[in-house]
């Protein structure tokens, strides 16, 4: 049994306050993965790649088919979860290292790394210990930790984020462009990180757009097309809310 | 800690409506909370989302629905209990933050007499353990101890705010409902309160629901949000899903709207 399997999935994006503009983004993609495998997707930008990582994460609803995954003894299909059921799946079954650092202001990027960790009950310097090791792994400087990322520069900024996305152990790990904005040496740490995560027999979708990285991570490739668009029906307009033309 | 706990909802909120004769406050609105969640209720002016606050804390009787809290004795319906049990559980189990301080505090009462009462009405009655929580109270919302004597009416809105927030935390509730609870405030003041609200929900498995109409907070504080139009839920799900993928023709203006969420 597949630890994750998408089904048929269907996502559209339709622009209602844009013109009523439909992106249909993926069309009854299908895709398993096993327990342990390490996949990279590819394909064109707008192919639906990080799509398909968000849909799994729960960050983008589904419009049609299933996302089963393997978790806690059963199965559940991430479409059509509560978002209780989501928020549990997140906590302790999949990890996600997204390209971008949403910040909260204010918060120091320690604390930022060991939130995670703290989430699954662990105590504050259970946390802190995990959250300093990644950290020096990582070379972000000591004088950094009490600081919040706001500031940052772009790759310290995603070192942030691969710090906090490593620092609890995750079943699945999602990575999306994660060594997007680093240099070659940390690019290298990090790929240590994902490497060791992969031999402890983490399951891996990422999207890594330099090769030498994809060839060295993933056991396999799975390529994506963009979707053509639609020929616009007519009289395709939305009827049920007029909203204000500005 | 912050544990999403699995058990069973705090709250079940089923077929919710309030009707002013004819004009629609809310309708039909069914949502579930679990112990440490925190919901946004998010939508413009009339929407309907404070006379929801309003039916779901007790504050008002709605025509149709439940409102199902559960706790250590089972589950209670706020809405068909009789009025001493609804007020005995709203001084010792649930929280009510107003938008305006005045409106939830005793303004001729010191802010450590605010936060003692609760406890008095709980049956406390050791004077200086009473004061002793007061001041740790004041330190966990980032106040000045030594004001302790102070009344509200010498404090900004923002610290009124936060003096609040005390005396409804003071009794461990397990759910607390706010309306607009930084409206009216300066960012700064905002800001501030807003990760006074993230850090104590945390510590203490909070769980919070928060009428506001700024996605923003919506989207720093709350993992779920419904959206409301017109006294309809037109939207609910993860914040974040909500906030990256609306669906609704209304969501996507709302999104599209604000400088930056």
């Amino acid at each position: 049994m597949p630890l994750v399997h998408f089904q048929n999935l269907c996502k559209s994006f339709n622009l209602y306050t844009q013109g009523n503009v439909r992106i249909p983004v993926l069309q009854d993609f299908n895709l398993s993965i096993s327990r342990g495998e390490s996949i990279a997707l590819t394909g064109p930008s707008g192919a639906g790649k990080s799509t398909v990582l968000r849909l799994l994460y729960g960050n983008y609803r589904v419009d049609r088919g299933r996302i089963l995954v393997q978790a806690n003894g059963g199965q559940t299909d991430v479409a059509a979860a509560d978002p209780h059921t989501v928020l549990a799946l997140r906590r302790d079954t999949i990890g996600y290292v997204s390209q971008f650092l949403r910040v909260i202001p204010r918060i120091p990027a320690i604390e930022i790394v060991m939130e995670p960790l703290i989430m699954r009950g662990a105590g504050e310097t259970r946390a802190r210990t995990a959250a300093v090791s990644l950290l020096e792994r990582l070379s972000i400087p000591q004088r950094l930790w009490p600081l919040s990322p706001t500031t940052f520069s772009g790759g310290e900024q995603q070192r942030i984020n691969i710090a906090r996305g490593f620092i609890a152990p995750f079943p699945i790990m999602i990575l999306d462009e994660p060594t997007a904005s680093l240099d070659p040496e940390n690019a290298r740490a990090v790929e240590q990180i994902i490497r060791e995560a992969s031999a402890a027999g983490v399951t891996i979708i990422g999207i890594y757009h330099n090769p030498g990285l994809r060839a060295a991570l993933a056991s396999r490739t799975v390529t994506l097309a963009v979707t053509p668009p639609e020929r616009p029906a007519p009289g395709n307009g939305l009827s049920e809310l007029s909203l204000p033309v500005t | 800690m912050n544990c999403i706990s699995n058990t069973n909802p705090l709250l079940k909120v089923r077929s919710l409506s309030k009707y002013y004769g004819s004009y629609i406050g809310c309708r039909d609105i069914s949502i579930d909370l679990w112990p440490g969640e925190i919901l946004a209720i998010v939508g413009e002016s009339g929407s309907g989302k404070s006379t929801l606050l309003n039916c779901i804390s007790g504050l008002m009787k709605p025509s149709t629905g439940r409102v199902c809290y559960r706790n250590h004795n089972g589950e209670v319906d706020l809405v068909a209990c009789d009025e001493a049990e609804r007020r005995q559980i709203r001084r010792s189990e649930l929280g009510i933050v107003y938008q305006n301080p005045r409106d939830g505090l005793r303004m001729e009462v010191s802010a450590g007499g605010n936060i003692g009462e609760p406890l008095m009405a709980n049956g406390s009655r050791h004077y200086g353990q009473i004061r002793e929580t007061a001041l740790a109270w004041l330190e966990k919302v980032e106040m000045d101890t030594a004001r302790i004597d102070d009344i509200p009416t010498q404090f900004s809105g923002g610290m009124q705010q936060r003096l609040q927030i005390a005396r409804n935390l003071v009794t461990n509730p397990k759910l607390v409902f706010m309306d607009e609870p930084t409206s009216g405030l300066d960012v700064s003041v905002q800001a501030r309160l807003l990760d006074i609200l993230r850090r104590l929900s945390g510590e203490l498995g909070l769980a919070l629901v928060i009428v506001t109409h700024d996605l923003a907070v919506a989207r720093l504080l709350a993992h779920r949000m419904i959206v409301m139009r017109q006294g309809e839920m037109v939207e609910c799900g993860l914040t974040d899903q909500v906030l990256d993928d609306p669906g609704h023709p209304y969501t996507q203006l709302l999104v599209s709207s604000v400088l930056q969420t």
